[in-house]
């Protein structure tokens, strides 16, 4: 449950796992909406198949990725995107806050 | 044919929780039987553990894949995914029915919810099975892929089987006659046959 929960706290993660909720893709599909290298999306697939939240399937030259989420897991991927949009939210209003702050400097 | 990786996996939980569920039901009969606990706490008990095995099969469903797909294919696991939901929401209110309501009341009303339940789940299957060939399932003759199959096909014929006849003893508590066996087993036979037949 651990690997779960760790699997689930990187918001990348959470990304890919709601990218995949519209069906099976291929690492070089899901890697195109993220701006980062290849190693580290590689990584982050390695985490959630780990996890037990994806499982992939080699097909030709390329790995097709397919989501995997038990109920709790479900549920709990729900509960980390509510909550961690509105975390999102509180940290777009602090900056907005502090931008407005210096501006009336 | 290569067979899908992820048809493979079959999760522990799923058995562990369904001989779990079955050894507790088991002795929760035994002791009401040797009086070490009265008959009605007996049944409480065992409505728990109906609602705890529904509620871990439930959990489990989206991962253990009955539908064999060659092709990946979003909707069917969309359509699992819904199932598991329904269980899972079935088993928390069954559970709940037998920690909290009178005996009579919490029997009559979880085996209805069992059967809306068992409807839904029915009719998003079969909808899904429409979908699919028989030549789609993997063959019986000693591959891994067939056995794993084989395995989750019977926790769920298990399942099932025992989720109907709790139902139907909640709602109907005198004997039940042959047929609702008859027919329970036929289905499973069927596919069975049908896979031999097509291994061959």
């Amino acid at each position: 449950m651990n690997r779960v929960f760790r699997a689930l706290a990187d918001p990348t993660r959470r990304q890919v796992l709601e990218l995949l909720r519209q069906g099976p893709m291929s690492a070089g599909a899901l890697a195109e909406y993220f701006d980062v290298s290849k190693p580290t999306m590689s990584a982050h697939f390695t985490a959630l198949r780990q996890a037990g939240l994806i499982v992939s399937e080699r097909q030709g030259k390329s790995i097709v990725y397919e989501l995997q989420l038990s109920v709790l897991e479900d549920a709990l991927l729900g509960f980390a995107r509510i909550f961690g949009w509105r975390l999102l939210e509180r940290e777009r209003t602090r900056s907005r806050g502090s931008r407005k702050e210096v501006k009336d400097r | 044919m290569k067979w899908p990786g992820r048809i493979m996996q079959l999760p522990r939980s799923a058995v562990l929780g369904f001989a779990g569920v079955a050894l507790v039901t088991a002795a929760s009969a035994m002791a009401s039987r040797t009086g070490v606990i009265g008959a009605d706490s007996a049944n409480r008990l065992i409505g728990l553990a109906l609602g705890a095995m529904i509620l871990v099969i439930g959990n489990s469903l989206p991962k253990l894949r009955p539908f064999p797909r060659v092709q990946l294919d979003a909707r069917s696991a969309r359509v699992e995914r819904f199932s598991g939901w329904i269980l899972v929401l079935g088993g928390i209110a069954w559970s709940a029915l037998f920690a909290f309501a009178p005996l009579e009341e919490a029997k009559r009303i979880s085996a209805w919810i069992g059967i809306v339940a068992l409807a839904v789940v029915g009719v998003s299957w079969t909808w899904m099975a429409r979908r699919q060939s028989l030549s789609d399932y993997p063959p019986v003759s000693g591959n891994r892929v067939g056995l794993k199959w084989q395995w989750t096909a019977s926790l769920l014929f298990a399942f099932f089987y025992v989720f109907v006849i709790a139902c139907l003893r909640y709602l109907f508590p005198g004997e039940l006659s042959p047929w609702v066996w008859t027919v329970l087993c036929l289905p499973y036979a069927a596919l069975n046959v049908s896979r031999r037949r097509n291994a061959r």
